[in-house]
């Protein structure tokens, strides 16, 4: 990959040649992560949803399991599956978190589901995000995390600053580094994994 | 707006909208009776507010949501009227427990 003073990026629509690369590719960094002397160990996990229609606000807080969001809908789930293909819902699984919701919340049996559907999480092996750079092949830097939603600001304005400086600051992220899994104290919950 | 056709002679059906007597026909769906009605039926969409009628009067479009005998978020163009069916135009988002 690494050329002089450049990356050499082969893609199906042609090479892309850059001086940095931020891989930022969910659970596949732990295939790219090794092409530039980093390692991004994952451990993807199937979860699946059920949204309602719209109704009065009813729930302010945020809850694990169950979300009301602005305009009404409810969203509810949780579920943890370890089979990777999102391509079809598990109906009994669906079954099982749409019965938890309303045992917790009665009146949400009355409401019609809209959607629901699966997908996989990135999911950083022990649940918390990697920022790392390469220091064999300088320039390149890892990037991931299971909630690009929740850190979206700090990857916008603090992660984005450090690599266009092109330094990641020990003080702010070096607790993110991947290194953590090369001990056996790593943490290995976060609740999703 | 609308007026029923003269050789209508369908069976009267008695409903209620907001409270208020409305005769209905036999077969109507709850949307048609509602528009036949000449009552103001516009209900308030969840999000923004704005006024809508029925309009696909096939399914399709949800505009014609309404509260039906308690239950909210009913589309109106898919339920056949009933004798003393209690009909509310629904103002906004379906009721917590409705």
């Amino acid at each position: 990959m690494g050329s002089g003073d450049e990356f050499r990026l082969s893609t199906p629509q042609g090479e892309i040649r850059a001086a940095k690369v931020l891989l930022a590719a969910g659970n596949a960094n732990q295939t790219l992560a090794p092409m530039v002397g980093l390692s991004a160990p994952m451990g993807p996990t199937r979860g699946q949803i059920v949204v309602t229609e719209r109704t009065r606000p009813f729930l302010p807080h945020p809850l694990t399991t169950i979300r009301q969001t602005d305009e009404g809908t409810v969203m509810i789930g949780d579920s943890k599956e370890d089979q990777l293909d999102d391509r079809a819902l598990n109906h009994a699984v669906s079954a099982v978190m749409a019965d938890r919701a309303q045992r917790m919340f009665p009146h949400l049996g009355r409401l019609n589901v809209i959607r629901t559907w699966a997908g996989i999480r990135v999911m950083p092996q022990d649940g918390f995000p990697i920022y790392d750079q390469s220091e064999s092949e300088p320039g390149a830097f890892v990037a991931c995390c299971h909630s690009g939603v929740t850190l979206a600001s700090n990857h916008a304005f603090e992660i984005a600053r450090m690599v266009a400086v092109g330094a990641l600051e020990p003080e702010l992220v070096g607790a993110f580094s991947a290194r953590r899994f090369d001990t056996n104290h790593a943490a290995t919950s976060s609740g999703y994994y | 707006m609308f007026k029923r056709s003269d050789p209508d002679s369908r069976q009267s059906v008695h409903i209620f909208v907001d409270g208020a007597a409305v005769v209905a026909r036999e077969g109507d769906t709850v949307s048609a009776a509602l528009l036949a009605s000449g009552r103001d039926v516009r209900r308030a969409t969840a999000v923004s507010g704005a006024p809508r009628l029925p309009y696909c009067m096939m399914g399709v479009c949800f505009d014609c949501l309404v509260t039906i005998d308690g239950v909210g978020n009913r589309q109106g163009c898919l339920v056949p009227v009933a004798e003393g069916m209690q009909i509310e135009i629904q103002k906004g988002k379906r009721e917590i427990g409705r």
